[in-house]
């Protein structure tokens, strides 16, 4: 059974349509990063899955369930599906402790600080966020879309914020956190180094279609699209 | 399922909060005998004009000068002086009228001082006594929006036009000013806006303006219809400043878009130039809240008696009951209307939010006169009774004319808090409801208490609707202190008024203060 599957989804927004005709399917455990042209439509891909946005066409299901389809509509806060935006969307009224509480079934407070240990926060629980750094701020983000168990993980650019040392160094320590849980994840990312590195699978979404999707080995070397150029770009120091 | 069910709510609250103007419109286009005497029209109007043009250019002239001086310089004393500057907020401007007129009365020994420096008191009772307490009353509107015009200016930008040769004059009137000037038309909309709205001020010191001879045509000449008339002349003045200040603002918003401005160096004054600052921001200050309050205190002290204390207590307890009612609904309803267009944005909503943030705009006479047309109209029924006993009429008027403030800080907290919380809200799990109460509401906190104490200032000071819509035996303190003064039982007016400001005061300094920490969590 595909994990998650997206057939024909179609989605407009004032007439415009952003995404025409998407499909494909994720399997459980899978590491997809998305990548593609700026309004390309990556990021409304994430908050229709989300369910942020409802469908103008097709259907999405996850787990053989349907969450989407012009007739039907799961909420958000129903789908068990986790989004870490961009600019990460901490609560600034609430500590870094209560924004990881926030999404927890069981309130429990020892279980919020060992995901803040897993990130290397236990100290920073009483802090707000503002009182933190960039990095400091992802982890968090991050903590706290874990520690609701999500059964899909979707990632907006999370490491765009950041400047190149810190980038990767939280990357290395996400890549560890993300794969001890076993949690599938769908990352949009503007780096296609980071999809190099990172992606099981590697979708290229152009004008609101997927143009390709296969792994970096095949997209890179067989299909030698243009990816040889963004690894290229990607290298460079 | 919920869709119609909000459609409904916004529909009935729509004509809920426009009725009162349809009313007045409808009754002013009846064919009718009652015709208005020109020459009571060219007088109203031409008074009318007049008083703006005046009470404008010294608002302007005083806001603009003590905003740049506060913003772009240094000099002693500043920082307690840019707190005060506000203060004549907390004073209604009908009491500067009753103050400067006992002040500056013949038998005071003001006038007699003044009469032996060889100069007359200024006659206060005309329309130029209007023109300067209207100004002094309303010059902070100016001021808040061009000293936060001012300070948004980037020092990059005025240190270029330096390089480029030009001092600080040059530099003042082609550059800092210019770019405030969308934030001054705001003030200046503002003003002439509560300019053509008072009711107490003019009508105390005889000056013929709209408001006056609306109550005239309605009280004295029993003539609803004419009244309607000169009330829907006076909207379309109103309909020009709201479409001049809507102008203004969306300039303002783009002359303030761009990058985070780098932090002025402020200009360091000393000697004469520091004592002329001092003086120059210090008048209005003095003019407008610290001489009418050392004014009220001393006749205050000179009159009151334990009895005359106890009696006004009765009034402290209907104003405060009042306006803290009209505080929470209006809030409550800026909630609603705030929460459900973020969560269903439809432009049926749009338009009511539209049209509450006019409601400000519209003078408290002519929503009175609006619910009372309403309220006529059921004269035959028990609910008419009903209406007024129970303050509800008064409560009606009150929300639509300040269902605009509040909205409008709803609408500001809303924009400040970005979407992205409430949709990682939901992606966490938590139900709209939920969103509502742990993320929405609580980030909501300040504006909700900034709004409230708005109203509750507003409402406080609030006569031409108060005095029309008042359920029988049921005068607030403004509405005592203006019955009062109008007998020139100025001494028994001091101690109310006293109170009232006081309680503004109190009111203006918890803003101030909210206002300042507002952006932190």
């Amino acid at each position: 059974m595909n994990f998650l599957d997206l057939q024909h989804v179609a989605f407009a927004h004032s007439k415009t349509t952003i995404l025409a005709d998407v499909s494909f399917v994720v399997e459980k455990g899978a590491f997809i990063c998305i990548v593609g042209a700026s309004g390309g439509g990556k990021t409304t891909l994430l908050r229709v899955i989300a369910g942020l946005e409802k469908i103008s066409a097709g259907a999405l299901t996850l787990e053989g369930a349907v969450l989407s389809s012009t007739s039907l509509h799961v909420p958000t806060h129903k789908r068990g599906i986790s989004l870490v935006f961009q600019d990460y969307a901490l609560f600034p009224h609430l500590t870094v402790l209560k924004n990881i509480l926030f999404g927890m079934q069981q309130r429990d407070k020892e279980t919020a600080r060992n995901w803040l240990a897993h990130v290397g926060l236990q100290d920073f629980a009483a802090h707000y966020p503002h009182q933190l750094s960039g990095g400091q701020q992802q982890r968090v983000a991050l903590a706290r879309a874990l520690a609701t168990h999500p059964r899909l993980l979707l990632l907006d650019e999370p490491f765009s914020g950041l400047d190149a040392t810190l980038r990767k160094e939280l990357r290395e320590q996400t890549m560890q956190l993300l794969r001890q849980a076993g949690t599938t994840v769908l990352m949009v990312t503007h780096d296609p180094q980071e999809a190099l590195l990172l992606a099981d699978k590697i979708m290229v979404l152009e004008k609101g279609r997927v143009a390709h999707f296969d792994t970096p080995a095949v997209l890179c070397c067989e299909k030698k699209l243009d990816f040889g150029r963004y690894r290229q770009m990607a290298l460079e120091p | 399922m919920k869709y119609p069910f909000v459609l409904i709510g916004v529909i009935l609250a729509g004509l809920l909060l426009a009725l009162p103007l349809f009313m007045v419109i409808l009754q002013g286009l009846q064919p009718s005998t009652a015709v208005l005497p020109l020459p009571v029209l060219t007088s109203a109007t031409q008074t009318s004009l007049l008083l703006m043009g005046g009470s404008g250019a010294i608002a302007v002239l005083l806001g603009t000068s003590t905003a740049w001086l506060v913003s772009m310089t240094a000099f002693k004393g500043k920082k307690i002086l840019e707190a005060m500057l506000v203060l004549p907020l907390a004073m209604p401007a009908y009491l500067l009228a009753y103050t400067y007129s006992d002040f500056l009365d013949v038998s005071n020994t003001t006038a007699t001082f003044l009469q032996g420096l060889g100069s007359a008191a200024p006659q206060i009772h005309s329309v130029y006594g209007a023109m300067g307490i209207l100004g002094v009353a309303f010059y902070p509107y100016i001021y808040l929006l061009a000293a936060a015009a001012f300070q948004k200016q980037s020092a990059t930008v005025l240190e270029t036009a330096q390089s480029l040769g030009h001092g600080g004059m040059s530099i003042f009137w082609r550059l800092s000013l210019p770019l405030a000037r969308p934030a001054i038309m705001v003030g200046l909309a503002l003003v002439l806006m509560e300019t053509l709205a008072d009711f107490g001020t003019v009508s105390y010191l005889g000056v013929e303006t709209f408001t006056t001879t609306i109550y005239r045509s309605w009280f004295g000449q029993n003539s609803p219809e004419m009244a309607a008339r000169l009330a829907c002349l006076l909207l379309s003045f109103v309909i020009v400043l709201v479409f001049l200040e809507e102008k203004a603002r969306q300039k303002q918003h783009f002359y303030a878009s761009g990058t985070v401005p780098k932090p002025l160096r402020l200009l360091p004054l000393h000697g004469v130039k520091a004592a002329g600052a001092m003086l120059l921001c210090g008048l209005p200050v003095v003019l407008g809240f610290l001489l009418p309050c050392v004014i009220l205190a001393q006749q205050v002290w000179e009159s009151a008696s334990r009895e005359s204390v106890l009696a006004v207590m009765p009034f402290v307890k209907n104003s405060v009951l009042v306006a803290s009612v009209a505080a929470l609904v209006s809030v409550f309803f800026a909630l609603v209307l705030g929460i459900t267009q973020r969560v269903h944005p439809h432009p049926a909503l749009s338009f009511v939010i539209r049209f509450a943030s006019v409601g400000y705009a519209i003078p408290g006479a002519v929503i009175g006169l609006g619910i009372l047309l309403v309220v006529t109209k059921l004269a035959a029924t028990s609910f008419y009774g009903w209406l007024y006993a129970s303050g509800i009429a008064l409560l009606y008027a009150y929300t639509v004319r300040f269902l605009s403030l509040s909205s409008q800080t709803m609408q500001a907290g809303l924009q400040k808090i970005k979407p992205a919380l409430e949709e990682a809200a939901r992606t966490l799990g938590a139900s709209r409801r939920r969103v509502l109460w742990a993320i929405q509401l609580p980030l909501l906190r300040k504006d909700i208490a900034v709004a409230m104490i708005l109203v509750f200032v507003d409402a406080l000071k609030e006569l031409p609707a108060t005095l029309l819509l008042r359920p029988f035996n049921f005068d607030t303190l403004a509405v005592k202190v203006h019955a009062l003064a109008a007998d020139e039982r100025l001494d028994e007016a001091a101690l109310p008024a006293l109170v009232m400001v006081v309680i503004s005061l109190g009111m203006v300094v918890v803003l101030q203060k909210l206002t300042a920490t507002k952006n932190a969590p």
